[in-house]
Formats: C-alpha cells, sequence, structure tokens
C-alpha cells in the first residue's frame, strides 16, 4: 500500500503553495465514488471502449486550465503510484444544436495505488481511489441560448 | 417532469442541409443515402432496420420531437416494436360490416359442415384434437395432431393478441416511449460523411430520415448549377432585386433556395437561412456589440500597444498568400460604427466582396470533399476554415474566455470533418499558424473576405481595467475606449454596458432594463450574486440539501423579471472557501422545467441524477 501524499506534498507537485487559510498537513482521503472538485466531476464507470490509456507522468496531466483565472486542474499519481493511467475520450463532432460533450478524460487507478486531481487554487486536492472513472466538466445555460462550458 | 437536455433544435439542421442540396450538381440519390444510412448501422456493428422516409420537415421535426408522433410513424410503417400489424382497424362502413357478417356466416357454416363429415367419417377425437381440446385422445397419432395442432393455436394466439392490446393508445405510446429512450445512445454515433447532406436520425431499430423535396430551384450560379425548374422563376421574384444590388457579384452570391415538399407546401431559403421574404440589411447594434467583445479579448491577452498599420497589413497579405489566396483589398475603418456598417454591407450582400457565411464555406468545402467529382481546390479548401477561425466571434470564443465554446467545436470539427472526408489535415495546422502570427502582429479587430480584408483602427483614448478578484471569479473592471467619432464604450469582461461600474451602485431594475442578457448577466456579478438576490426578491422554485457539502442548500429559482423565462437560476454555495477564506455563494444558469436543484446540478455534470446523489466528496 503506498503511503498517501498530504495536501502540502500534492500541492507541492503542480507548485504550489497551500492556500493560508487550508491545512497544510491534512491527509487526502483516496475515495472510489462520485467526486467533484470545482467544474469538474469525477464518478465509477465500467471499463470505457476504444480509448488509448496513457501512463499519468510524474509531471501530472494538465486537465484543463481556466482561461480567465489561469487556474488548472491537474492531473497526478499518488505517491509511488506509477501505475496510474489516463485517456482523451474520443470524440465525434458536436454541433450547436446536439448535447455537448461533457466528457474531460478516463482515469484508471490500479489496486493499491492512487490518483490526485489537483487545482491550483481553493479547491485543493481529491484523492482517486483504485477503479475507472470519467471526468466530465460542467455546464451552463447561456442567457444567449448557448451552452456555456466551465473552467474555474 | 420534462427534460431540458431532449429539446432539440432541429429546424436550423433541416435549412442548411436543404440549402446544399440545391448546392448538389445532382438531386440527392435517396437508394444511395439508404445504403449509407444501412452502411452506417453495419459499421457501428448494428444491424439496420427500416429508413422512414419523413415527407415534410414539419413530419420530421414531429417525429423527432414527439413521442406520439414517433409512435404514429413507426405504426404506419409497420415497426416490429408496434405488433400492429395485421389487425388495424378498417373503416368499412355499414354495408362492409354487413358483408363481412355475410362472409363469417358461410365460413362458419362451411367449417361447421367439414367438422361434421370429419367426425363421421374419422373419429371426433381427432377434430378435438385438430382444435387444440385434449380430450379422449388415446392413439400417438392424435396426441401429435393434438400438440402440433395447439402449438399452431398458440402461435396465431400469441402473433393476434399483441395486436389486440396495441390497439389501446395507452399501450403504443408506451411502446413508443421505450423506443424514444432506446435511441438516446445512439443520436449522433452513427453520422457519417456521406450522411452529413441528410436530416436523419439514427433510432436503435430504424432510422428516420426527411425525404428530399418534390421540386428544388435555386438561383445559384456556383458550379453545379441544379437543374431545379425553379431556378428561373426565383432569379426574377427574389434572387433577381439581390442580383440588381450585387452588379458586379463574384461566384459566391447569396444562395436562393425554394423546395417544394410532397404536401405541396414551399419553403424559401436564402443561404440556408429559411425566410419569409428577402432578407433585412443585417444589424449594426449587433456587429458592434461583438465586435466590443472582441476587441477588449484581445486587449486582455495582449494588452494595449500600439498599432503599426505597416505591419498589420505585412501580416494580413502575407496570410492570404501562404493560403493560396489572392492578396486582399485592406481597408481602415475608424470607428466601430463605420466598421460594423462596413461588416453589415458585406455580410448582408450590399457589397461586392459578399461571400458566404463561414459557416456554409466550410460546408461546401467538406461537401465538395465528398461529392465524387467535385473535389475541392487547394484554395478552397484552405482559405474557408481559415476564415472561420479569423471571424472575429469565432477567435473570441475559442481563443478568449470561452476556449472550448461552441463556436470553437464547430471549426474543430469542421476540420475533423474535413480529414474524415480525405481532406488533407494541412488547414488546421495553417490555420492555426496564421491566428499565432496575427495575433503577435496584428491586434486589430479584422475581418477575412476572399478578396477584402476589413479592419479598425484602435482608438486613440484607452482607459483600460484591471484584473480584480470578485464574486464569481478574476473580472476586468470598466474598460473605457473614446474614439474619434466622439463615442464612449464602456466594458465590463468584453461586454458593453451602459456605464462605467464604478460610476455608482446598479439596482437591480436598471440592471432588469438592460437589453443584452450577456450585459444583464455581467452587471449582477458585479453587483454580487448575494447582493443581488436579496434585492431582487425571486420566486424560490425549490430547496433541497446539498449532497456532499453540508449544511449547505441548493436553491432554484424563477428569473422572470430578469427576462429569463427559459432559465431558472441554481444558488449554490461554494465548498470550498475563497482566499480570504469566505464561503461563497455562486450562481448559475441552468434549463426551466427541474424541479429538483440535484436534478440541475446532475445536468450541469451530464451525469444521472442518482449519480451524482451518490457524492462523497465535493471541494
Amino acid at each position: 500500500m503506498v503511503v498517501a501524499f498530504s495536501y502540502a506534498q500534492a500541492l507541492e507537485l503542480v507548485g504550489t503553495a497551500v492556500p493560508g487559510h487550508l491545512q497544510a498537513d491534512l491527509e487526502v482521503p483516496s475515495l472510489r465514488g462520485v467526486q467533484a472538485q470545482g467544474d469538474l466531476l469525477v464518478f465509477p464507470i465500467a471499463e470505457p471502449d476504444d480509448v488509448a490509456w496513457a501512463p499519468v507522468p510524474a509531471t501530472g496531466v494538465q486537465l484543463i486550465r481556466s482561461e480567465a483565472t489561469g487556474n488548472t486542474h491537474w492531473l497526478h499519481q499518488d505517491q509511488g503510484s506509477t501505475g496510474v493511467q489516463w485517456a482523451e475520450p474520443v470524440r465525434v463532432p458536436v454541433f450547436e444544436d446536439e448535447e455537448p460533450d461533457l466528457r474531460l478524460a478516463y482515469v484508471r487507478v490500479p489496486e493499491g495505488q492512487g490518483g490526485l486531481l489537483i487545482h491550483t487554487e481553493e479547491h485543493g486536492v481529491n484523492g482517486i481511489g483504485p477503479g475507472t472513472y470519467q471526468v466530465n466538466r460542467k455546464r451552463e445555460a447561456d442567457p444567449e441560448s448557448v451552452q456555456r462550458l466551465l473552467a474555474d | 417532469m420534462r427534460t431540458p437536455d431532449r429539446r432539440w433544435d432541429l429546424a436550423p439542421e433541416v435549412h442548411r442541409l436543404v440549402g446544399d442540396w440545391a448546392r448538389m450538381p445532382q438531386p440527392p440519390d435517396v437508394a444511395g443515402l439508404e445504403e449509407a444510412i444501412r452502411e452506417a448501422y453495419r459499421a457501428a456493428g448494428l444491424r439496420p432496420g427500416p429508413v422512414i422516409w419523413c415527407r415534410t420537415p414539419g413530419e420530421y421535426l414531429a417525429v423527432l420531437e414527439s413521442p406520439v408522433a414517433h409512435a404514429r410513424l413507426l405504426l404506419a410503417h409497420r415497426h416490429p416494436l408496434v405488433r400492429l400489424r395485421r389487425w388495424r382497424p378498417i373503416g368499412i362502413g355499414a354495408v362492409g360490416q354487413i358483408v363481412v357478417a355475410m362472409v363469417l356466416a358461410v365460413v362458419l357454416m362451411v367449417l361447421a359442415l367439414s367438422t361434421w363429415i370429419a367426425a363421421t367419417v374419422l373419429s371426433y377425437r381427432l377434430v378435438l384434437a385438430v382444435l387444440g381440446i385434449g380430450l379422449g385422445q388415446s392413439s400417438p397419432v392424435e396426441s401429435g395432431v393434438f400438440l402440433a395442432c395447439l402449438a399452431g393455436w398458440l402461435l396465431v394466439l400469441w402473433r393476434a393478441l399483441p395486436s389486440v392490446i396495441s390497439l389501446a393508445r395507452r399501450a403504443w405510446t408506451a411502446v413508443a416511449r421505450r423506443a424514444w429512450h432506446a435511441e438516446v445512445p445512439w443520436v449522433g454515433e452513427l453520422r457519417r460523411p456521406p450522411l452529413d447532406l441528410l436530416p436523419w436520425r439514427a433510432l436503435r431499430e430504424v432510422a428516420v430520415a426527411l425525404a428530399p423535396p418534390v421540386e428544388l430551384g435555386s438561383s445559384s450560379s456556383s458550379p453545379g448549377q441544379p437543374s431545379g425548374q425553379l431556378a428561373g422563376q426565383l432569379a426574377g421574384q427574389l434572387a433577381g432585386q439581390l442580383a440588381g444590388q450585387l452588379a458586379g457579384q463574384p461566384p459566391d452570391h447569396p444562395l436562393v433556395v425554394s423546395a417544394r415538399w410532397q404536401d405541396g407546401v414551399r419553403h424559401v431559403f436564402v443561404d440556408s437561412e429559411r425566410v419569409p421574404e428577402l432578407p433585412a440589411p443585417g444589424q449594426v447594434g449587433r456587429q458592434a456589440e461583438l465586435f466590443a467583445r472582441e476587441w477588449v479579448a484581445q486587449h486582455l491577452t495582449l494588452g494595449a500597444q500600439a498599432v503599426d498599420r505597416h505591419v498589420v497589413e505585412q501580416s494580413v497579405v502575407r496570410c492570404y498568400a501562404e493560403l493560396g489566396a489572392d492578396a486582399p483589398t485592406l481597408r481602415w475603418y475608424p470607428d466601430p460604427a463605420r466598421y460594423a456598417r462596413a461588416l453589415d454591407e458585406v455580410r448582408s450582400g450590399r457589397s461586392p466582396w459578399w461571400v458566404p457565411t463561414m459557416d456554409q464555406q466550410i460546408r461546401d468545402v467538406i461537401r465538395r470533399g465528398i461529392t465524387p467529382g467535385g473535389r475541392p481546390g487547394p484554395a478552397e479548401a484552405q482559405l474557408a476554415p481559415v476564415v472561420m477561425a479569423a471571424d472575429p466571434l469565432g477567435r473570441f470564443l475559442t481563443r478568449s474566455f470561452s476556449p472550448v465554446a461552441t463556436i470553437g467545436w464547430r471549426w474543430r470539427h469542421a476540420v475533423r470533418r474535413g480529414a474524415l472526408a480525405g481532406l488533407p489535415d494541412e488547414p488546421a495546422d495553417r490555420a492555426d499558424r496564421l491566428l499565432t502570427a496575427l495575433e503577435q502582429n496584428a491586434p486589430v479587430p479584422w475581418t477575412a473576405r476572399r478578396g477584402l480584408a476589413v479592419l479598425l483602427e484602435p482608438p486613440p483614448e484607452v482607459h483600460r481595467g484591471e484584473l480584480v478578484a470578485g464574486d464569481g471569479g478574476t473580472r476586468l473592471t470598466t474598460h473605457s475606449l473614446a474614439w474619434p467619432d466622439g463615442s464612449w464604450w464602456h466594458l465590463i469582461d468584453g461586454v458593453r454596458v451602459p456605464r462605467p461600474a464604478d460610476s455608482g451602485d446598479w439596482t437591480v431594475a436598471e440592471i432588469h432594463q438592460v437589453v443584452n442578457s450577456e450585459a444583464r448577466r455581467v452587471l449582477i456579478e458585479v453587483m454580487g450574486w448575494e447582493r443581488y438576490l436579496a434585492e431582487a426578491d425571486l420566486p424560490l422554485l425549490a430547496e433541497a440539501p446539498d449532497p456532499a457539502n453540508p449544511p449547505h442548500t441548493l436553491r432554484l429559482f424563477a428569473l422572470p423579471a430578469a427576462g429569463w423565462q427559459d432559465l431558472n437560476l441554481l444558488v449554490m454555495t461554494n465548498a470550498s472557501p475563497g482566499l480570504d477564506g469566505a464561503v461563497r455563494l455562486f450562481a448559475e444558469f441552468v434549463p426551466a422545467g427541474f424541479d429538483d436543484p440535484v436534478a440541475a446540478v446532475a445536468w450541469q455534470y451530464g451525469v444521472p441524477v442518482a449519480v451524482y446523489r451518490t457524492l462523497q466528496r465535493r471541494t
């Protein structure tokens, strides 16, 4: 069993100090269920078809970056979890009158390991336990009648 | 509850595709399209079902939007889901009923007679066995006949009974609902390039498609002149007026199409937009608004800098050259009003440089790419996506606040579809390079057209706003621009507002009077959602505990006072404190129609509400 990173250690992975108002030595709970981190939702799914899995590098994967604030949601390995994989969804054309594709990524965490979803600002760190997950982003109905995708 | 996800606006798709049909060298080949649909099913590993051709756009839209119409169509086409195949009620009238009764009487008499003969000549037990009645059969032959006949009678009943049951309207709408829900996973997955020319939807066991109009006329003079009978009439009635305005028009002038459907109704389209009559000149105000957002978005990322007109012009010309297009005429405009008017003229056909919309151009390129014998030349293939990317709104959306907003998708997917159709990938790369070069060298709003580039000179006086952290994230304070014609523009986050944000407090009534809904939203955010909610006194629709975020709740408000009938406001409490340690409310729009705030959040993330209810942790 790997020793999970603390919040402070996890944030160091993305070169961010712990915001002053949050507790640095808090252990990040590693969960197998549904978790939300700001505008992202991680939820367990059955193994997806037709995706090309790639290892999550030690330097992490930038899942999405907010253009407005520069804040980023990163996917990282937990301590010693070199088996964590991720995949980009295969996209099909989506037009204005169709449902937007909210999928951002798939994540696969082997037994005994852990993944980390890290936000560079207030949303902190979420620990992802063993399993296969989908990461969706959030949308909002738009007053201009176009659905908007959100990135905090 | 109505599920907001299902609200499709299909009409634009139909209109676009009808416009495309009119541009095709030959009318669409229905048999070929039907085979392409079957091929798409097979490619997706599905057994192709029947293709149902709708006669009119109205029928097509109704079938896809209403389960009842859907069921009726399945019924009419003897779909296996609806077992009403043999026992359809027929209106036979009084005489018919007498005839049927007489025929039945004769049949019964023949049956009775033959039974009596059989019982006399053979044995009554065998007759019973044939009727499926298991009484007194003694020999193995009689038992075998009994079992075989019983099975036969059961089969007949099995075929007939569901038909009788299906006569009830309630039963077949239930069946239709099942089909309707089963359809969800397949929408969009079966698209294949040739079928992009056809309004159709793949359902699980049946495909619904719109049959081409019986008569298609077009005023186009572009390659592939259709053979529609109406071209001449239209040239006189509609296109003629445009043609007068377009003296010396380039090949890409507005396409006026008339389609007559099987029910005799005629629709007129101008450049794939359905019109009751000729389009009015565009709205100057709207163009100017778009411009303003784009301009400020650029300044947010680039910072105000002196613009060297010569460098800009060189960059623009080089981009055209790189793409194999002729050098454009360059036109500079000193203020947004004149710039917007020029754009309007270009777009509404009053300028000799009028070309179809970017979307239409891309569709043209793709269509030529997949139409036999109509492969695009390199210049055509490459220019269209670039024009799309160089559109101010497109660039604004793709590069600024909303990186993967709709237009960005359309652009990328159009390129991808081009790649699917066998076009080279270079247009995307080139367009990217072009954009990068332009953003570095030409930080001015400009619009590319074939043979013309319209550019706006930056305002001589700019009061830049600053980025500040506030409610709803980081935002720009008022950015004010002064133009040579004496006008001032005040913008917050690239959206034009009536007055600077710091020129006194805004009131709820004042915000509600702002016409532009984007501006209303920005002003509410400036005011702060908490204050807005406190002062606006919005009607609360529902409240529910926020999963994994106790003790907070999710609240759903109606927004009639703000002028948003189709939207509700979902008010949440941030699970993570902000940098200042404060826990903030935030509010987002959701479609009207939810009665459970948790279902609205699930809609936002695109998951079933049951999944969202199991949320374990929210940060």
